[in-house]
């Protein structure tokens, strides 16, 4: 390609130039892209040869642009990794004025051409990202693994909130983002696959998966899919979240990164760590045996003795390394790993409620809301997670791949609680109470898969994945001191209650897929069908045991130190524990799944997938009761018959149109469906072996305009039908207290409107998307008040409200500034999310709910060497320190007057909760090979 | 010596000629078969598991384990039964339970192993038997529709419930009520009775129409519970008991978890001896009577002797102050302490109103009207609390004022270093003498107190039996009825 004479013809250009330079005037401009898959390079360098000023780097929409070009003869130079160097002449002559030239470049290994079934592209890019958004056969966000390197999050559950439609819950120790909420969806309604995989959850009750035990490090992309086609499980409402993590590269790679950072609030205030060297991963009854008696000796106090200091500096590591051997690179294997070592909390102000609201003054107008302490809290919370992954895929020939992957996640959470303040309700009113909570939540997850793609014949190619995961937690000795207290010298020592618990959830899958597919004229018809199983098993184990505090000479016990704090077990039975009960409890759970579908694409105008999907479920479940206990075992069987439709009408090549018609389900949580009994902090919670999983139709319609291949606009409506929602609520039955338990709620609906934006301009570029979420349920709600004859009474009413978690706006905004000449990336990111109903009361018109938050974020990475590719990178989050403010939407009687509250600042609002977390920095390098 | 045993002679002649003469109508009394439901209950082993029938008279039973009486059963003591209870014991009630003691014959429900009872004054609660919860007490499901205790002593109870046997809404590891009812349809009669020992609470009604009258209850609770604790949805009358060393309140009502009727509940001549010390509260919830949470009711012709507070009307959250009535209560305190708390003041908000017929007489010189009455301390705001309560007076005119002079019960207490320290009954006789002053100071007036009478029960043997309000103060009256211990 070479044209040796180039340098003369620009020795010569040059020689012309110099005498007419003032007549420099032509632009030359266009885009570089891929030849393959015409998707723009971003960063590519462009120069003219031998001439030092004249140069550019193509932009986030592979743009390019040279100005002031004399007129002459030059060779315009092209390079970026991996992609052969490319040289052109470009003549410009006297009347030019602006010369477009697109580039494509080839790419320099064509190694993989051979292969057939590697679909392989670089999977990690924002391309790789919006081909799938356009590909696919249902409605999918995805961002890629380059856009979360640029986020400041440093966890899946961070970067999932900036997915149009999804808002997270958030944990009230940290403020760090932790379950998906998919279009106004409750976590239970949504499911998280690793690798295409459903994964079990280490939570002790539920199914859903905590995401912020998974580092954002590790991913190459994360792709949120709002419908499910028959060939995905059918038990997601909201949506399916799926974690896809590094594949092997195509090359040798190498990627480090290490970053060091601090919170604001430790900074500005101290960290209590607690010593958990004599913390026991099991009880003592576990130990020891159940007939054996504890007594105070066993229990040592270190736990609950509170150091404060400031911690060393948050640390993030992370490393991955990935190659191909053997003779034609035929194995490939990546192996990554991710540790973040953090230290944060949370300041905050708590109103805990009285179980029952007032009956008021006036004649129906009940369920004023009281409350019994203020709590002053303060969480200082240790997090050390661990992700380690490895992936290998084997081209056995053309058409037979075999991979296996295996990742593990580990997320252990050190807690500790202050809270004092005084109890201005209820019988021990004036109360200075104080408390100290210490508590260790250590969640890990295991998968290991092992995959076969096999291509049979032209038209015929089966998938098959073997796959074993594992989900548990321990939760040892979480223990609370309490004393209350009239005199500041003379806090009196209260009960200390110590609760272990542990569970595992284990799933044995297999899934099988084969397709099949036929040109017919101008048409293609692919057929795919498949199943799957799955046997599931869960384990829970509780005891708890509650420490009394001695007298001291037959009066009540003054505390001085933890360690000179003197115990007993009242009754000496009390050294039991809480032995065995219903919230020990073992499931097994059998899934067996197969679907049918067809796809027909007519003239590539008109796609139509259209298919079934079957689930039969079987679960069941046994608790240590007695036969004498009702629901002690059950079993709950169905069969679900789930079709879906799935139409995309391809407008123009970059525009789609979308409409799809789906069915789904949601089980209820393992736990839900045994007859638990556990105390709450205001209400006792049971469970309901009666139970029904919630079934529900869902409408999707959905406009795609994909201007460039980084851009995109997709305009959206969804409708949702849901059946037999779950949500908690007061029940009466069995119990003289009124206890909640989740039930099942007749019809509720879920609609909406989705929009995404992402538009690059050269260097500047923009990422926005808004979602608006209207739901509809009717549940029972307690209301409490005086009627006509001055009776104080309490009855059932219905109340209609937006169901848990859903917002009514959601936005993000981010604003980009990617200059690849000079390395650096800019990013600033905000997320607004409307109010939501954080917690469902069980009484008339006192639901909590989160007030609108918007947090903003930084982050941005500049690259410091040109030779290698080491760049520095910074995130900085919340750096507004947004505030998370709940109330109760009452008239506020604790606005002003005897029982003012503190922090009210509306007179139509009643704040309850008040939680600040301050900023957090984050700096460090990453280096890639 | 002659003419002295004439006279006497005489004497007792009128004396039964009167005696005749003033009874009118005829005082026949009959031998009746005792009740009988059911099959004999066996004694040969001991019980467990599901038990009905009846409990013959004059025999003893032992739990050998959990017992149930199901759904539908009904389990029957006669007069005269003992019934031993392993350590960790329950008695699970699903149907109905009855313990039919009489005066001759009361009942025994007490612990299988022989337990010191250490009544002296100052016995150390640490070690106290009382309080060591040897067996967990008398559960009963929301099913059980009646519980029927005459004559009959329940002791040692408030174990924690073991692995796998607990009433609904309990679990293993909790510690149990001496006594606990759930059905708000459902009738809980005690009468006549004695309570000794538990740990918590010694009777909780979460729900329910009850009659608890003329019990002795000793050592309730070992550093919190009431004696008889009601919450949401239980009506009925609490009279005529005697209680001694409870931990927080002899008698207690809230609408805590109400589900549909309102709470309701009188009070009326009870004895309270040195109640409310045993608390590890600091501010303490109270020592002898208290409304809150949305109950109401009826509170007369209560002596208190030597507790925490006086009765409380609890603000926060408040009682259901407009439909509370209450005076004619008799206070009595040895200390500046406890008389300063007759009406009981900051930090326990209470909005108890001193009552003109109260004794002592609390007059306006130290209770002016603006600041302790009515108008002044039954103020609501938007939620029903009151912004104003009862504020800090100065009670010293009151100390060792108005002894109610007991039969055996020197006051002031001599010889102990806390009121604490007087848990049980023992030797001491809290009858009045007939010199004192808690004597006709009560209230018959209906239109101040009158029974509420809730239980349904009609059965002549097992209905509850009502006594009037007396004007005698306290449980014990003057013409030998009340409290019959």
């Amino acid at each position: 390609m070479r044209n040796r004479y180039t340098n003369l013809s620009i020795v010569i250009a040059f020689l012309t130039i110099v005498p007419f330079a003032t007549s420099w005037a032509a632009t030359i401009k266009g885009h570089i892209s891929d030849a393959n898959q015409q998707e723009p390079i971003i960063g590519a360098i462009l120069y003219i040869k031998d001439n030092n000023s004249l140069h550019d780097v193509s932009g986030l929409d592979g743009s390019y642009i040279l100005r002031n070009i004399p007129i002459g003869t030059f060779t315009l130079v092209v390079s970026y990794i991996g992609y052969a160097e490319f040289e052109a002449e470009i003549e410009v002559g006297d009347n030019s004025d602006v010369i477009v030239k697109d580039i494509s470049l080839i790419l320099a290994s064509t190694h993989l051409d051979q292969v057939i079934v590697v679909g392989k592209g670089n999977g990690e890019t924002d391309i790789h990202a919006r081909s799938i958004e356009k590909r696919s056969d249902n409605v999918v966000n995805v961002i890629s693994s380059r856009s979360i390197d640029l986020l400041p999050d440093i966890t899946a559950a961070g970067v999932l909130q900036r997915v149009a439609g999804v808002t997270m819950q958030k944990t009230s120790n940290s403020g760090e983002a932790q379950y998906a909420i998919i279009r106004g969806m409750d976590k239970r309604y949504n499911y998280t696959l690793v690798n295409g995989i459903k994964i079990p959850s280490p939570d002790n009750k539920n199914r859903y998966v905590p995401m912020d035990i998974f580092p954002s490090e590790l991913l190459a992309r994360i792709e949120v899919s709002k419908s499910l086609t028959p060939d995905m499980e059918g038990d997601a409402i909201g949506g399916a979240m799926n974690l896809v993590l590094k594949d092997a590269p195509d090359h040798m790679l190498l990627k480090a990164s290490f970053a060091l950072g601090y919170n604001q609030l430790l900074i500005d205030r101290s960290f209590y760590s607690f010593d958990r060297s004599e913390v026991q991963r099991k009880s003592f009854s576990e130990i020891k045996g159940k007939d054996v008696l504890a007594t105070p000796a066993d229990f040592p106090v270190s736990n609950l003795k509170f150091t404060p200091g400031h911690p060393q500096p948050n640390m993030t590591a992370s490393l991955s390394i990935g190659n191909r051997f053997l003779p034609k690179e035929k194995l490939g294997i990546i192996i990554s790993g991710s540790y973040q070592n953090t230290y944060g909390g949370a300041n905050s102000i708590f109103f805990s409620p009285n179980s029952q609201p007032s009956e008021g003054t006036k004649p129906f107008e009940g369920n004023k809301p009281t409350f019994d302490n203020i709590e002053n809290r303060t969480y200082s919370t240790h997090q050390v997670r661990l992700g380690l992954h490895m992936k290998s895929d084997f081209i056995l020939n053309r058409t037979n791949k075999l991979s296996l992957y295996a990742a593990y996640f580990q997320l252990d959470k050190y807690l500790s609680r202050h809270s004092e303040g005084p109890v201005i309700n209820g019988s021990g009113v004036g109360n200075y109470i104080a408390r100290d909570r210490s508590q260790s939540d250590l969640k890990r997850i295991f998968n290991t898969t092992l995959q076969g793609n096999h291509q049979f014949t032209s038209g015929l190619t089966v998938d098959w994945t073997a796959a074993y995961s594992r989900a548990w937690a321990f939760n040892p000795d979480e223990a609370e001191l309490q004393v209350n207290s009239t005199q500041i010298d003379k806090p009196i020592l209260q009960s200390l209650p110590r609760i272990w618990q542990h569970n595992t959830d284990q799933d044995i899958s297999g899934y099988v897929n084969a397709g099949y597919a036929i040109n017919l004229d101008q048409n293609r018809i692919e057929f795919k069908a498949g199943g799957m199983y799955r046997h599931k098993n869960r384990e829970n184990y509780y005891n708890n045991y509650s420490l009394s505090p001695a007298l001291i000479n037959g009066q009540p016990q003054v505390f001085t130190t933890i360690e000179a704090a003197q115990w007993e077990f009242r009754p000496v039975e009390g050294g039991y524990g809480s032995q065995v009960n219903q919230n020990d409890y073992n499931v097994t759970e059998n899934i067996m799944a197969y679907y049918a579908e067809f796809k027909a694409i007519h003239k590539e105008k008109l796609s139509l997938l259209a298919g079934v999907r079957f689930e039969h479920t079987d679960l069941s479940y046994t608790t240590p009761m007695p036969i004498s206990f009702e629901g002690r075992a059950g079993t709950q069987q169905y069969l679900d018959v789930l079709p879906g439709v799935h139409l995309k009408y391809i407008l123009k090549t970059d525009q789609n149109l979308r409409l799809s018609f789906f069915s789904s389900i949601s089980r209820p949580g393992f736990f839900e469906v045994t007859p638990y009994l556990i105390n709450g902090d205001y209400f006792d919670e049971m469970g309901n072996p009666y139970l029904r999983r919630t079934t529900v139709q869902n409408l999707d319609l959905r406009y795609e305009w994909f201007t460039k291949s980084t851009d995109e606009l997709l305009v959206g409506v969804f409708y949702k039908l849901i059946t037999d929602p779950i949500e908690y609520s007061f029940v009466r039955a069995g119990s003289s207290k009124l206890n909640l338990q989740p039930q099942n709620f007749g019809d509720a609906t879920n609609y909406g409107f989705e929009m995404v934006l992402i538009k690059y301009i050269k260097t500047f570029g923009v990422s926005a998307n808004y979602t608006y979420t209207k739901s509809k349920i009717t549940t029972n709600k307690q209301n409490y008040y005086i009627d006509g004859n001055s009776n104080i009474v309490s009855d059932v009413v219905e109340q209609t409200r937006p169901l848990q978690g859903q917002a009514d706006h959601i936005a993000n905004l981010s604003l980009l500034y990617k200059n690849p000449e000079i390395g650096l990336d800019l990013q600033v990111s905000g997320i607004y999310t409307g109010r939501l109903i954080s917690q469902v009361s069980p009484y008339f018109g006192l639901d909590y709910w989160e007030y609108p938050v918007t947090t903003v974020d930084l982050s941005f990475e500049k690259k410091i060497s040109k030779k290698i590719n080491l760049s520095v990178y910074g995130k900085a989050r919340n750096i507004f320190n947004a505030k998370a403010i709940t109330r109760i939407r009452r008239e506020n009687t604790y606005y002003d007057g005897t029982f003012k509250l503190p922090e009210q600042d509306d007179p139509h609002t009643i704040v309850v909760r008040k939680e600040e977390y301050r900023p957090n920095y984050l700096l460090g390098i990453r280096y890639s090979y | 010596m002659k003419s002295r045993i004439l006279l006497f002679g005489a004497l007792l002649l009128a004396a039964g000629f009167f005696q005749v003469s003033c009874n009118k109508e005829d005082n026949i009394t009959i031998s009746k078969p005792p009740l009988v439901i059911g099959q004999e209950v066996s004694d040969a082993a001991p019980l467990s598991g599901s038990v009905k029938g009846t409990m013959l008279s004059g025999k003893m039973y032992v739990l050998g384990g959990n017992i149930t009486v199901n759904e539908g059963d009904t389990l029957l003591m006669q007069p005269g039964v003992t019934l031993k209870v392993g350590k960790g014991l329950t008695i699970l009630v699903k149907g109905v339970f009855i313990s039919l003691g009489s005066k001759a014959k009361p009942n025994w429900i007490t612990a299988a192993e022989t337990q010191s009872k250490t009544d002296q004054v100052g016995a150390n609660p640490a070690t106290d038997p009382a309080f060591s919860g040897y067996w967990t007490g008398i559960q009963c499901d929301p099913t059980c529709t009646l519980l029927d205790l005459k004559w009959t002593h329940i002791e040692f109870t408030g174990g924690n419930f073991g692995a796998d046997f607990f009433p609904a809404g309990e679990a293993a590891g909790n510690g149990a009520k001496g006594i606990l009812f759930q059905n708000p349809d459902g009738d809980f009669i005690l009468e006549d009775s004695w309570l000794y020992g538990t740990i918590d609470d010694q009777i909780r009604v979460s729900k329910g129409r009850f009659s608890v009258m003329r019990n002795t209850f000793e050592k309730s609770g070992f550093t919190g519970g009431d004696a008889v604790n009601v919450k949401g949805s239980s009506i009925g009358d609490m009279a005529y008991n005697l209680f001694i060393g409870t931990a927080t309140n002899g008698t207690k009502a809230s609408n805590k978890s109400s589900a549909g009727a309102q709470t309701n509940v009188n009070m009326y001549n009870n004895t309270y001896i040195c109640g409310g010390y045993r608390q590890k509260d600091p501010t303490g919830r109270g020592g002898s009577l208290n409304y809150e949470e949305g109950a109401k009711g009826k509170a007369f012709n209560n002596l208190m002797v030597n507790c925490r507070v006086g009765l409380r009307i609890h603000n926060k959250p408040h009682a259901d102050i407009t439909n509370m009535k209450y005076g004619y209560n008799y206070n009595y305190g040895d200390s500046l302490r406890v008389c300063n708390n007759i009406y009981p003041v900051d930090p326990t908000t209470s909005v108890t109103i001193p009552q003109s017929t109260d004794i002592p007489t609390p007059t306006s010189d130290i209770f002016p009207a603006d600041k302790y009455g009515e108008a002044f301390l039954y103020v609501q705001d938007g939620s029903g609390d009151c912004p104003n309560i009862v504020q800090p007076y100065d009670g010293s005119s009151f100390v060792g004022k108005n002894n109610p002079l007991f039969a055996n019960f020197p006051l002031p207490i001599s010889g102990i270093s806390h009121l604490s320290d007087v848990s049980a009954v023992g030797t001491f006789d809290f009858h009045l003498k007939a010199s004192s002053p808690a004597i006709g100071k009560g209230t018959s007036n209906a239109s101040n107190i009158n029974p509420l009478a809730a239980t349904l029960v009609t059965n002549e043997d097992l209905k509850a039996t009502i006594t009037q309000p007396g004007v005698d103060m306290g449980c014990f009256q003057i013409n030998g009825t009340g409290n019959m211990h």
